[in-house]
């Protein structure tokens, strides 16, 4: 009697995974061709130039989705050097035109629209094909983490011009100080009346767990579409070669400060001392600032707008320094909007689209070419 | 651990086994309910595992207090008192004391007098509401000799602390589940699948339809100044389906899980909005907290077998009880009288209640009657949902002042078919037990209804990331 108890609470549960089973392969059916889920590229951080940045040799492409309705999918593709771009990136001998290196965030990085539409390919497309433009992006990334990728990308590929997509977030979140800790990119520290640099204390990697559940769709689309946090499917921190200054301990006390919001004064020694940097480190290579601001601000209230603490340190910052420049993209996008009612989002609602992307890019190529930054015709042939 | 979450699936299925490891011991039954009582304790635990001190306290109260008035034959009010003090004292302690203290130093202020407000910032314990109501019940039935008091404090504990009510009821009385603990529980297949269909239905119910529709109407409180009365009416219906099927929905998840481990707990809707008064609805809402008002206070206020003003003060006085069980504000109080001013207006036009005489007539006034008591009810329900008095009245205002403007109509008419749908299903399946009562329709017609639900959950539900509304009382 006991065991035939047991057999039916058993065989109950032996039907409740008949059926999850088969329900997951209904839902792994659906969200690989109905709605095909989201997926996401796969990183990696070498441990010899600490730049983390997406894998080409894992998926070289993918399709990315927004939302529980899998709006607006885009491919993404990884080119040769680990970065999202329609364009593989040549080295050395390799370049034959001049070369703009664009640095950015998720908003450079620009998963959710297709290679073909992002800045660097817009800007090209815009010159006609006298210049190449490199794109180094990658979601949350600050001011920096872009200083330390500069000076890996000049390295590699000596551009021409650096470009910098900046939002009011990135000095705050250079300081470690401030309280956002990212041990596996670089962040500066106060240190004396300047700053030091602290080079990443860990190494990103992925988990088995989380390598094997990006091949399902259907955690894809929980984790990426529906924003379901799943245990142990994240990435993980291995401790860098060389751990400089983050202690373990030193990072979840500090990691409890928060994210205060900061005026412009208290963020404009960090700005100064990354741009300056930024100037030292590629003497005679024209910095330009793009500042991603409001972008439907009404033509009459332009003068009235108020720039975010974090931008106008910046902006301030770049007066001190002749070789680096400042780009507003507010007034931009409110003259834009103003005149063809388009809108600059992509499915998300807050990245560019195709149209925001083209416009930025026009913005630059104007910009880079009444300064002189670049000769429209220098590489024509 | 929310319902809607998938720890919680994982849990259940946890506690299935090891449950029913426990069934197949030599001591079946006390290993069962050792299983059970610990298991609910785990999960309590995992919201706060202080709480457990507090729900230990309130069990302790209520068994003790019960052993003691089954042997004494005097001053056994005096227990009585006792066990009341300390369990409303806790419920007043953690759910009330603010609230009086700030009214208290609010109404010295009008008066020009100044007092400190001394408010405990205490945070309510989750089901703290719902399990002191079951302790109380369970006393003064041993009170009044309506049930003896049991010795078996494993037993009693698992019937206050039995997880799938913890957190939003069915306030199931212990005298309805005890005699199920002290009995040693067979695995009921039939049951057991018929409690997964029912928590199946009660997260499509929260998931799919309440969270979706919350959202709708957590955006029209925020902007209330903006829109027209249309949208605002839209959103007042929207909130009465919302609350009906996140609160049925939180119930039908808890008697399934029930089922699973071969309990019946109570039921707490019966399809409510298909009342044709307002007495009817009560019978069909919360029907576990409207029965014990009725039973604890109601009745022993005389009920209805007094005269017509002390008729009408003991229906007021139990309904703003009602209100003020869900939490102590005004809005909570003004919704209770609402009601209890519906109760006092419907016994005046209809006469006397009678049993359920009287309230069925042709189907015309029937969706007359039935039409205009929702509309009473969506009305009242204003009050329930606004952060204050003050935002229900501008919402009222405003909704009347501007009855057609540049509104969002237009954004409520998914919602609103989606609305449309479920009653008319529910219209539908009334006889049945609840909405996938679907054990007689062929085997591959049933898992495909279930496997069709399931992804509607996993494209459109919320996992996990919505409360439920009554999780807060």
């Amino acid at each position: 009697m006991s065991s035939s108890r047991g057999r039916g609470a058993l065989a109950l549960l032996v039907r409740v995974a008949v059926f999850t089973l088969l329900f997951g392969g209904v839902a792994e059916v659906w969200l690989r061709t109905v709605m095909p889920a989201c997926e996401v590229p796969r990183r990696y951080q070498d441990g010899s130039d600490l730049i983390e940045r997406f894998d080409p040799a894992s998926k070289r492409s993918g399709l990315s989705s927004f939302g529980r309705l899998c709006r607006d999918p885009v491919e993404w593709r990884i080119n040769n050097a680990g970065w999202l771009s329609a364009k593989d990136y040549s080295a050395g001998d390799g370049l034959q035109r001049q070369l703009v290196a664009l640095f950015g965030d998720s908003y450079v990085e620009g998963l959710l629209t297709i290679p073909a539409e992002h800045v660097d390919a817009a800007l090209m497309e815009i010159m006609d094909g006298s210049v190449d433009c490199y794109s180094f992006g990658s979601s949350g990334w600050y001011l920096e983490q872009y200083v330390a990728v500069a000076q890996f990308v000049t390295d590699m590929y000596q551009p021409d011009v650096l470009v910098f997509v900046v939002n009011d977030e990135d000095v705050r979140d250079s300081v470690r100080d401030h309280g956002v800790l990212s041990p596996t990119w670089f962040q500066i520290t106060r240190s004396g009346k300047s700053y030091a640099t602290v080079p990443p204390s860990e190494l990103y990697a992925s988990t088995w767990k989380g390598t094997l559940a990006s091949r399902s769709q259907l955690l894809n689309y929980l984790r990426y579409n529906a924003n379901v946090s799943i245990p142990g499917m994240h990435g993980r921190s291995v401790e860098a070669p060389q751990d400089q200054s983050a202690s373990a301990a030193e990072q979840s006390d500090a990691g409890a400060v928060g994210t205060p919001s900061l005026a412009a004064r208290e963020l404009l020694a960090p700005a100064r001392y990354l741009v300056k940097r930024l100037c030292q480190e590629h003497p005679g290579v024209p910095v330009v600032f793009l500042a991603n601001g409001p972008r439907y601000v009404p033509l009459e209230e332009l003068d009235h707008v108020q720039m975010s603490p974090g931008i106008e340190a910046i902006a301030t910052a770049c007066r001190s320094q002749p070789q680096s420049s400042f780009v507003d993209l507010t007034p931009v996008f409110s003259r834009d909007w103003a005149h063809n009612h388009r809108r600059f989002e992509a499915a998300d609602g807050g990245h560019w689209n195709a149209h925001g992307n083209r416009l930025v890019a026009q913005t630059l190529a104007d910009y880079l070419v009444s300064n002189e930054f670049i000769d429209a015709k220098s590489g024509s042939n | 651990m929310l319902f809607t979450s998938y720890a919680y699936g994982v849990f259940v299925v946890a506690a299935f086994i090891v449950y029913h490891l426990a069934t197949r011991t030599s001591r079946g039954r006390l290993t069962q309910n050792l299983a059970l009582l610990l298991l609910s304790y785990l999960f309590y635990a995992l919201w706060d595992w202080r709480w457990c001190v507090l729900l230990a306290g309130v069990t302790a109260s209520g068994y003790v207090g019960a052993l003691l008035l089954g042997k004494l034959q005097v001053r056994r009010g005096l227990v009585l008192l006792a066990v009341l003090v300390v369990d409303l004292g806790a419920l007043g302690a953690f759910k009330y004391f603010g609230f009086f203290a700030d009214s208290f130093a609010a109404l010295l202020g009008a008066f020009g007098l100044h007092a400190d407000s001394v408010t405990l910032s205490l945070v309510l314990p989750v089901g703290l509401s719902y399990y002191v109501f079951q302790n109380l019940s369970y006393v003064i039935d041993v009170y009044r000799r309506e049930m003896s008091a049991t010795r078996g404090a494993l037993e009693y504990a698992t019937a206050l602390s039995f997880f799938p009510q913890l957190l939003a009821g069915p306030i199931t009385r212990p005298r309805d589940l005890l005699p199920q603990l002290f009995s040693r529980r067979i695995f009921d297949d039939a049951r057991a699948r018929d409690g997964l269909r029912q928590v199946l239905w009660g997260l499509t119910k929260k998931m799919l339809i309440a969270d979706n529709i919350g959202l709708q109407v957590d955006y029209v409180w925020a902007n209330i100044g903006r829109l027209d009365g249309v949208s605002l009416l839209s959103a007042a219906v929207l909130y009465s389906v919302q609350i009906y099927c996140d609160f049925s929905g939180y119930a039908d998840i808890a008697i399934g899980t029930a089922k699973l481990f071969n309990l019946r707990l109570s039921r707490n809707f019966d399809y409510p909005y298909f009342s044709t008064s307002v007495r009817m609805f009560w019978r069909r809402w919360h029907i576990t907290l409207a029965s014990w008002m009725r039973d604890y206070l109601y009745i022993p206020l005389g009920g209805s077998r007094v005269g017509r003003a002390r008729h009408a003060f003991n229906l007021l006085v139990t309904f703003l009880a009602v209100g003020l069980w869900h939490g102590a504000a005004f809005t909570f109080l003004v919704w209770g009288g609402l009601h209890g001013t519906y109760l006092v207006l419907e016994s005046r036009l209809r006469g006397r209640p009678s049993g359920s005489q009287g309230e069925r007539g042709r189907p015309a006034s029937a969706l007359l009657a039935g039409g205009l008591t929702f509309a009473l009810v969506t009305f009242a329900w204003v009050f329930f949902r606004a952060p204050s008095l003050g935002a229900a009245i501008d919402y009222l205002v405003q909704a009347v002042s501007r009855p057609f403007g540049a509104g969002d109509f237009a954004r409520f008419v998914p919602t609103l078919l989606l609305s449309a749908a479920l009653l008319a299903y529910e219209w539908l399946t009334r006889g049945w037990e609840h909405g996938l009562s679907i054990a007689a329709i062929p085997l591959p017609a049933r898992w495909a209804t279930y496997v069709g639900l399931c992804m509607a959950l996993l494209i459109f539900g919320y996992l996990g990331t919505r409360q439920g509304i009554y999780v807060q009382f």
